[in-house]
């Protein structure tokens, strides 16, 4: 799953939330070295599953194995002298770190910005939390789901649902787009920093998922439109549609797509009615016209509208699952998937990176490690003798 | 204070935007907020597509260095290939394919500078039985697993739209940033085909994980959570204000129970864990609702923060410019022009404390002479032959 763009850097992640653990995966999946610390009792993702035969086991939740794959695990807590020092070695011997405390944790610990950036003027420091470091929410407590909200694309994302409460996006994929932006700013801090030096980058949840929606929000204070789950940002003609098993979600944006759409189901009289012979026409009439691809598809399979369907030149999409797209052959001929074993969790097929590059050979992936194990050996790295060792895991530092 | 500047991470990289709708421009976008000149190539082909995307058109686009360059024509596509031997990046998110007929394809390009990068964002990727597929984020949310996952449990799928594009537009934009490291240890450059739907999959990939555990497939669960109760979306006072809620521990549970005046819940045993509170979920919403609605969503994740509660508004786009914190961190700027106001939304990262300020490029006439007299050297005389003959605008 991984690719060696990054090969020679090192990452140091002290990081105990999905979106900063995502950012950390994206350099270890770009093959840099990641050095994830955890606190004695591991990562909360060790925690959370789902686990094999649903028996909880913190080396086999699923969570942690998708977020921390080709990391190495050192455990060591903060909270301790001791283990300010090693984490300030730490800092030293790598390139980034990545971490997602609340606003002046790691600086009660000596972790600051100011005091890493002092002892390493090439380190970038990326900081991922919900609200940033400054502002006067910057210490509010967050979930994924707070933040997701706080983010903004909720009060317009479910237009089906229009009086219930607004809904947050599925799974985790929140926390996520924030930390591919967190990524984003990091990578561009660290190819800049012979120019600039190392930065501190400060990227808040919240604000990258309102850049994602920018072009919706944008509205309001420039035209006057309120985009919400009842005045979506602007009608599409297809939409979600129900199939004899399943869904599929067509968007036709031009004129030669909506030949393909008729085409496909078989060109219905009701197609060549003067409401839906333009693009215009058709957009005024979504909702009717909705309604009546709707009774169209409604007997028809997903398989057969969407592969005719793209054959004919229509966008539209199966909606899938998650067996489905382990599944699915275009997936599998791209080589998408990568099978790990994992020692507590057996052999397992991970989604890889969404990409391929050319000349790159790709690395061979690594298990997510089990809480601790490198801790002796990333320890004799920064030059700590056995006996030194012994006494670190004696005393509870690491 | 937050204080501005012009980024300078990129600076000195030269990207070439072959992008049209959503994902694409999002990625350049993001490359020049970061530094780098970026020159677009406005091209006729599917250009009458700007309409319908016009409303955001002018925000991503405005601080790029645009051109009208024809690429249907053999004299466009020279023109093109030219600039690429002064580019560090290429990017394109068109149908897999078109580049290659158009004679721009990575080979091409690359043939011209080995040392570019070049980043093709496909809806399927490049490659594979379904290549030749396209689809916008709708389409590829759906193929990836995003639709899904989203939404009520007895309600349809959910559409994702441009955040979804714009979130892979940000991938585009870190996977050129991390060839262009590449590149300085390596000397070379390189070809990334990425799959957007592929791309949504990295998006809800345990998913993947935990039905290889369970056997069982991940389903749509509203604002629900696997573990935690209370956990969800709360109406407040006004109309379609809300408020999120999540209590992820005894202690907050505790917490939450005093805050809304309930403190004989907090020593109730039978709400005592979080699993007893999680089979009761529907029960301690409507306690919560009884609460939340009395008071202005923001009052209410007030009070619950204070008393250690994670709690949030659910920010429409109105509560997003009356919100005190995005203000104080400057989220958006607003320019006065003549009688006109234009706000725009900022960048999502300060640097060293610093907000980046995106610059407007320049007009058509300043970008006509940086791109082809500048960059290409092309003499007046030239520049006015290929207006004329309608190869670039």
């Amino acid at each position: 799953m991984s690719l060696p763009l990054l090969e020679g850097y090192r990452v140091l992640e002290l990081t105990e939330t999905p979106g900063g653990a995502f950012c950390a995966k994206l350099f270890a999946d770009l093959g840099a070295d990641v050095l994830k610390v955890e606190p004695r009792d591991g990562d909360p993702a060790r925690r959370r599953g789902a686990f094999p035969r649903d028996i909880p086991d913190g080396n086999a939740s699923g969570l942690f194995l998708y977020l921390n794959a080709n990391k190495r695990s050192l455990t060591l807590d903060l909270a301790k002298p001791t283990a300010s020092e090693i984490a300030t070695r730490l800092a030293l011997a790598v390139d980034v770190v990545v971490e997602d405390h609340t606003p002046g944790y790691l600086v009660a610990r000596g972790l600051g910005f100011a005091e890493l950036h002092a002892a390493n003027p090439a380190l970038v420091i990326i900081s991922l939390t919900p609200f940033g470091q400054t502002g006067p929410r910057a210490g509010w407590k967050a979930t994924p789901l707070t933040v997701y909200h706080a983010g903004g694309h909720a009060s317009h994302l479910s237009p089906a649902t229009p009086h219930r409460p607004p809904v947050t996006v599925g799974g985790l994929a929140g926390e996520y787009q924030a930390g591919i932006v967190a990524a984003l700013a990091g990578l561009a801090a660290l190819f800049g920093r012979e120019a600039t030096g190392g930065q501190h980058v400060d990227v808040s949840k919240q604000e990258a998922l309102v850049n994602l929606a920018r072009s919706e929000h944008g509205r309001y204070p420039n035209e006057g439109v309120l985009v919400s789950r009842t005045n979506p940002d602007a009608p599409f003609v297809g939409g979600m549609l129900p199939c004899r098993d399943g869904w599929v979600e067509c968007v036709v944006m031009e004129e030669h797509q909506w030949d393909a759409l008729r085409t496909l189901l078989g060109e219905p009289a009701w197609t060549a009615q003067p409401a839906f012979s333009s693009q215009p026409a058709r957009l005024e009439h979504a909702g009717e016209l909705h309604e009546r691809l709707a009774a169209e598809t409604r007997t028809r399979s997903a398989d057969e509208l969407y592969e005719r369907g793209q054959a004919l030149g229509c966008p539209i999409g199966k909606v899938l699952s998650a067996p489905e797209i382990l599944a699915s052959g275009q997936l599998r001929s791209r080589g998408f998937f990568t099978a790990v074993d994992d020692p507590a969790a057996g052999r397992l097929e991970y989604p890889s990176v969404p990409f391929a590059a050319a000349g790159e050979t790709r690395l061979e992936d690594r298990p997510a490690p089990r809480l601790g194990e490198h801790t002796a050996p990333v320890l004799a790295e920064l030059g700590y003798g056995d006996d030194d060792t012994a006494a670190l895991l004696g005393t509870g530092v690491v | 204070m937050s204080r501005t500047t012009a980024a300078r991470c990129l600076q000195g990289i030269t990207v070439l935007d072959f992008t049209w709708a959503a994902v694409g421009p999002y990625a350049t976008f993001l490359l020049r907020a970061l530094g780098a000149d970026v020159i677009r190539i406005e091209s006729p082909l599917r250009s009458h597509l700007r309409r319908v995307t016009a409303g955001f058109y002018a925000d991503l686009n405005a601080p790029k260095t645009s051109v009208l360059l024809d690429v249907t024509t053999p004299r466009g596509v020279d023109l093109a290939l030219r600039l690429a031997e002064h580019a560090d990046v290429a990017v394109d998110n068109y149908r897999a394919g078109v580049m290659e007929r158009l004679g721009l394809g990575e080979q091409a390009l690359r043939a011209r500078n080995p040392r570019l990068v070049v980043v093709s964002a496909t809806a399927m990727g490049a490659t594979g039985p379904e290549a030749a597929f396209g689809g916008y984020a709708p389409v590829f949310s759906a193929l990836g697993g995003l639709a899904q996952l989203t939404g009520y449990p007895d309600a349809p799928p959910t559409e994702l739209r441009h955040p979804v594009d714009f979130a892979l537009g940000a991938l585009v934009a870190a996977v050129t940033v991390a060839a262009l490291l590449r590149r300085q240890a390596t000397g070379r450059g390189t070809y990334v085909d990425l799959s957007c739907r592929e791309g949504a999959t990295q998006l809800v990939g345990e998913s993947l994980i935990d039905f290889q555990l369970t056997g069982r497939a991940p389903e749509r669960a509203g604002n629900d959570d696997a573990i935690m109760a209370p956990h969800g979306v709360y109406p407040a006072r006004g109309d379609d204000e809300w408020v999120s809620v999540a209590v992820s521990s005894d202690e907050e549970w505790c917490a939450l129970a005093r805050a809304i005046g309930r403190p004989e819940l907090a020593d109730d045993p039978s709400l005592g864990d979080a699993f007893l509170r999680w089979q009761r979920r529907a029960e301690l919403d409507d306690l919560l609702t009884a609460w939340t609605r009395e008071r202005p969503a923001v009052e209410a994740a007030t009070r619950l923060q204070e008393a250690g509660v994670a709690a949030a508004p659910s920010l429409s786009a109105r509560g997003l410019f009356e919100d005190e914190h995005l203000a104080a961190r400057r989220f958006a700027s607003t320019r006065r022009r003549g009688g006109a106001e234009t706000t725009t939304i900022g960048v999502p990262w300060r640097l060293s404390g610093m907000q980046a300020k995106v610059a407007a490029g320049p007009g058509p006439a300043k970008a006509r002479q940086a791109v082809f007299g500048g960059l290409l050297g092309l003499s007046p005389a030239e520049i006015r032959a290929l207006r004329k003959d309608g190869v670039i605008g």
